[in-house]
């Protein structure tokens, strides 16, 4: 080792050690009162998970309060743009991974590596990718509440009634995209109990779909087919849109002729005023996140089945994102120009980890489970219908990732899918035509690829 | 030195002075000073979080480029091409209606002006559910008939006529200007012109509009104002679909702001909509000298 290398060292040992020292001496958890500013998005159930969350921390340390921030989802991301322009961010935020990513470059969040590592935390315990993924040039930045689909845990969840009735058997582990549509071809049935593969089956009269998946604004369902069909919406390095290609050709057709050609997928217009055609009694099988297999399955009053996803032309629809590239999960953070980021993290620690913030919180609050230690209380809070969804959940069919992708993120996703799901409307509507569709959407999604590389 | 009495002139003007002191300043941080912001910020890229980026005209040559900008336009000139006319004509019609003397007049007037007092969003949410193609009255009332009712917010053929029909719900707002305008009107007009042997319609087209055509000429110009701005109906109903139908521009420029984040184009998209705007206005003043009657003539002397 030169004498500059070894010097080097020596200075970036002492610094270390001071910054340890820093996190452990720091005043935060003196007697001194603290007000935390603890902000989050939900329903009212979740924000009152959320209020039930606080007063247990609260309770725990007498001399901190925790004042919350509460907001409906609509005008939440809004709200903390807002915030961070005037660097009044809440100290703690549930952070979700449309914008994780962008505050992250901008400096919002407070990196949590050296508090991680002091608190004995072990990466292996929480949901696979959930810390690599959540740090950016190595720097923790968001402790994960919940898996989430980037991480290639959606699953086909379906009624095992319907199946029965339609004498189907339980979906293979290396079932195909031309096995899904077939059953769910045999689960839709009109008016007079035909299904939709039976001779004289009257599709403008359907009671019952096979799936729902034919609507084309649902974004989990395109980032797991696009893969499956070889497809992806921009190159790896970003730079270039890939739409107009026949990858994506083929996913888009694959998915209007589910609706208008096999009649096995309910058409948007249908599901007007059904808010979950599923748990409804509607449809027989759907593509669901991991924390929506728990919550459908609480919902419904049938059996529910889990199945991995069918196998496209291309293998399965499972991705990866790159670390830091994407959050995989939604979930907490703290904001860099906290005035208390000690006692900021022993929230963040007691909401990601602690069995007494699980159990306050109660499973209305949560979006699954990130934390592996706290399966069994999570199983134990789980109605009985959803601990066999639990048993075989989305860990058991997280496979290697077939390729690395990255899905659209931060500001530009919201505008991304929002011309996506226009564009593929009037394609499913029949008012212009595949071309013309993805030829917008090439040019489009290429106009924000340079807005996103060039800001 | 002895001071110099202040003149009574001068005194108003302090008076003056100090009584639109509060305004002026609400003027200058409230509404002059965004307005002139927003112009800057119209030539920079603009995220709230960062500070703005000069950009030149690049905004504006995205806008043009951009088809989205072309389609929130398409929809909303239609919107206006149909609605502002329509509009005009219902109210007048039920201003004539209700300015007859017939039985429960008060009632009817109060009837129609009620709807016009209802907030936006609570209009929205009730036509939303009207227009609800399973359990919607309108649906449920063209069945009784023997017609099968289209999914109207679904549907990118009837989704605008849908929220043009929506649009008049408040009506009854222009009526109450109309009906001001047709008590003005000397009834000594309608008697020579009756002694003359004029028809009902040949007073209408003779009498009635060329006098209230000032309130015409108003409504019509804040009609075309209103309808340009036209936003919480397509928020709350239709999110702008399906697939870019009932996409306004507000909305456009909303989205832009607030969920893309993108000041900076939304700041062009505003000076747009008001260059829009202002030469419609212009247009509309100039057409006024051949179709609008004032009893004064001198408005128009050059």
């Amino acid at each position: 080792m030169s004498r500059l290398k070894f010097m080097a060292a020596g200075v970036a040992g002492v610094l270390g050690s001071a910054m340890l020292a820093a996190v452990g001496s720091s005043p935060a958890m003196a007697s001194q009162h603290i007000t935390l500013v603890f902000g989050g998005w939900g329903t009212p159930q979740q924000i009152q998970a959320y209020q039930s969350e606080a007063a247990a921390f609260e309770k725990l340390h007498p001399n901190v309060t925790i004042q919350g921030e509460y907001l409906p989802w609509n005008g939440y991301e809004t709200k903390l743009t807002a915030q961070l322009a005037a660097h009044q961010l809440p100290d703690v935020m549930v952070t979700s991974t449309a914008w994780f990513s962008e505050f992250a470059s901008k400096g919002a969040y407070l990196n949590m590596t050296p508090y991680f590592k002091q608190s004995h935390l072990s990466a292996n315990d929480f949901v696979p990718g959930g810390i690599a993924g959540n740090s950016i040039h190595g720097h923790l930045y968001m402790l994960p509440n919940g898996g989430a689909y980037t991480i290639g845990d959606v699953v086909v969840l379906y009624n095992k009634t319907m199946f029965k009735k339609a004498h189907l058997s339980a979906p293979p582990r290396n079932w195909t995209l031309s096995d899904f549509v077939h059953d769910a071809q045999k689960l839709t049935l009109d008016a007079n109990g035909k299904n939709a593969l039976e001779k004289g089956f009257n599709p403008n009269n359907t009671v019952q779909w096979g799936t729902d998946i034919g609507d084309s604004s649902n974004d989990a369902v395109w980032d797991e087919l696009l893969p499956a069909f070889g497809g992806w919406y921009y190159n790896t390095q970003e730079t270039h849109a890939t739409i107009n290609t026949p990858a994506f050709a083929d996913a888009a057709s694959w998915l209007k002729d589910l609706v208008t050609k096999w009649h096995a997928s309910m058409p948007p217009a249908a599901q007007t005023g059904i808010a979950d055609p599923f748990a409804a009694g509607k449809v027989a099988m759907i593509y669901a996140w991991d924390n929506q297999a728990q919550t459908e399955t609480g919902l419904v009053n049938f059996p529910v089945g889990v199945a991995p996803l069918p196998v496209g032309p291309h293998g399965r629809g499972f991705f990866k994102v790159p670390n830091g590239a994407a959050a995989p999960a939604n979930g907490w953070t703290i904001a860099a120009n906290t005035k208390y980021p000690k006692i900021a993290w022993e929230f963040v620690k007691f909401l990601a980890t602690s069995p007494i913030a699980l159990k306050a919180r109660g499973i209305n609050g949560v979006e699954g489970l990130a934390y592996a230690p706290l399966t069994s209380t999570w199983l134990k809070m789980l109605p009985p219908k959803a601990r066999q969804i639990e048993l075989i959940d989305h860990w058991q069919y997280q496979t290697a990732p077939t390729k690395l992708m990255v899905p659209p993120g931060g500001n530009m996703y919201t505008e991304f899918w929002n011309d996506m799901t226009a564009q593929l409307s009037l394609y499913d509507l029949g008012k212009i035509s595949l071309h013309q569709t993805l030829t917008t959407l090439q040019k489009d999604t290429q106009t924000l690829l340079q807005q996103q590389n060039n800001s | 030195m002895q001071k110099r009495p202040r003149s009574l002139k001068q005194q108003q003007a302090r008076y003056g002075w100090a009584f639109v002191s509060l305004w002026i300043v609400g003027l200058v941080f409230f509404g002059l000073g965004p307005i002139i912001a927003s112009g800057v910020l119209s030539f920079t890229q603009y995220d709230i979080a960062s500070p703005p980026q000069w950009i030149g005209l690049a905004n504006y040559t995205h806008m043009l480029h951009s088809s989205v900008f072309w389609q929130s336009l398409k929809v909303t000139t239609i919107y206006t091409v149909v609605s502002v006319p329509l509009g005009i004509i219902i109210g007048i019609t039920l201003a004539i209606m209700l300015n007859a003397r017939i039985r429960g007049l008060r009632f009817l007037r109060t009837a129609y002006y009620l709807p016009s007092v209802v907030s936006g969003v609570a209009v929205a949410a009730l036509w939303g559910w009207i227009y609800n193609p399973d359990y919607g009255p309108l649906n449920a009332a063209l069945k009784a008939i023997g017609i099968t009712g289209p999914a109207w917010l679904e549907s990118t053929t009837w989704v605008l006529p849908a929220l043009i029909i929506m649009g008049l719900w408040s009506v009854g707002g222009s009526m109450v200007m109309y009906l001001a305008a047709l008590q003005q009107v000397p009834t000594s007009l309608y008697e020579a012109a009756k002694i003359d042997g004029a028809s009902i319609v040949r007073q209408h087209m003779s009498i009635t509009f060329p006098m209230i055509s000032p309130v015409i000429f108003f409504m019509l110009v804040n009609g075309i104002i209103g309808s340009f701005q036209v936003f919480t109906q397509a928020y709350v109903l239709t999110q702008g679909g399906p697939g870019y139908s009932s996409y306004f521009f507000v909305l456009y420029l909303y989205e832009n702001a607030f969920e893309y984040f993108k000041m900076g184009y939304a700041a062009a998209l505003a000076w747009a909509l008001f260059l829009a705007i202002f030469l419609v206005t212009v247009l509309l003043f100039w057409s006024a000298r051949f179709w609008v009657y004032y009893e004064d003539t001198s408005l128009w002397a050059g």
